[in-house]
């Protein structure tokens, strides 16, 4: 080392950064944070897509859900024609016991 | 990164709760088949009572014939309508089922008027209370199904393509 240099003179004359060396890390930087968001967007999209599409009911489920839906629909309407069709033995059994037709209703 | 990671891994479960949550909406012609269930329930509900009391006395004979006729137009509007969801479930085209969805609306409109009847049979004292508690579920449902419709169920009815077209 030539006499009259200093160990902390020649090691200041290359620590500080330049402004260009501070932009260029910053770059750096969001480019790091963006090369790890857009695989994980592109994760997280294909997970939102999975999981509607296993959530979402099949075109096989929907027509089973409307035929069972119908099937009860039919079966409710064959029990009211069944209660209509009682009717004539409930008025059999009104004209037995002898009530009148004529009863006076109070509305 | 691991603050980082966690945050996606909380982002995704979010996410995919939300799409669980939008995931059960019955289909529009499923909701229909199964308030017309509903009405005809209540309909059936009511002529048993109507039945009841004709046979005990209670109800005249000449009331309950107004109610079970009545009734009879239910019925026969709940197979129109069965009818017109099958032929609605089944149409090809847009415009098969445009015609058929409007067929479903015209007849839960039609299914006030025997209602309207029922309403208007003069009860006696002793029948008057559980008849009309009868009518009033037959009404009740039939107005859900009838605000459905004014919510925006009909044009669900209109906006879900047919089978054909999603294939």
């Amino acid at each position: 080392m030539p006499k009259g240099t200093t160990t902390a003179g020649a090691s200041s004359a290359s620590a500080a950064p330049s402004a260009g060396d501070n932009i260029v890390s910053r770059i750096n930087d969001v480019s790091n944070v963006i090369g790890t968001l857009v695989p994980a967007v592109g994760a997280i999209g294909s997970m939102v897509r999975l999981l509607a599409t296993a959530l979402r009911p099949t075109e096989a489920q929907a027509a089973q859900a409307f035929d069972d839906a119908i099937a009860e629909f039919d079966a409710k309407v064959a029990a009211l024609n069944a209660s209509i069709a009682g009717f004539e033995q409930a008025k059999e059994q009104a004209q037995s016991r002898g009530v009148s037709a004529m009863t006076q209703p109070t509305k | 990164m691991t603050r980082f990671a966690s945050i996606v891994v909380v982002a995704s479960l979010l996410l995919s709760a939300a799409c669980a949550s939008g995931g059960g909406h019955r289909p529009p012609d499923v909701a229909v088949a199964q308030t017309g269930t509903s009405i005809v329930g209540a309909a059936t509900e009511l002529q048993n009572v109507v039945n009841q009391l004709t046979a005990a006395g209670t109800l005249p004979v000449a009331a309950g014939q107004k109610i079970t006729d009545a009734n009879k137009v239910v019925s026969a509007k709940a197979v129109q309508l069965s009818t017109a969801l099958k032929a609605y479930h089944a149409a090809t085209s847009l415009a098969d089922r445009s015609a058929k969805a409007s067929e479903v609306q015209a007849l839960i409109t039609q299914l006030s008027d025997p209602l309207a009847t029922m309403l208007g049979v003069q009860l006696p004292a002793g029948a008057a209370q559980s008849v009309s508690r009868a009518i009033g579920s037959v009404m009740q449902v039939v107005g859900a199904i009838q605000g459905e419709i004014a919510k925006g169920l009909s044009g669900a009815l209109l906006l879900r393509p047919p089978l054909a077209v999603l294939a």
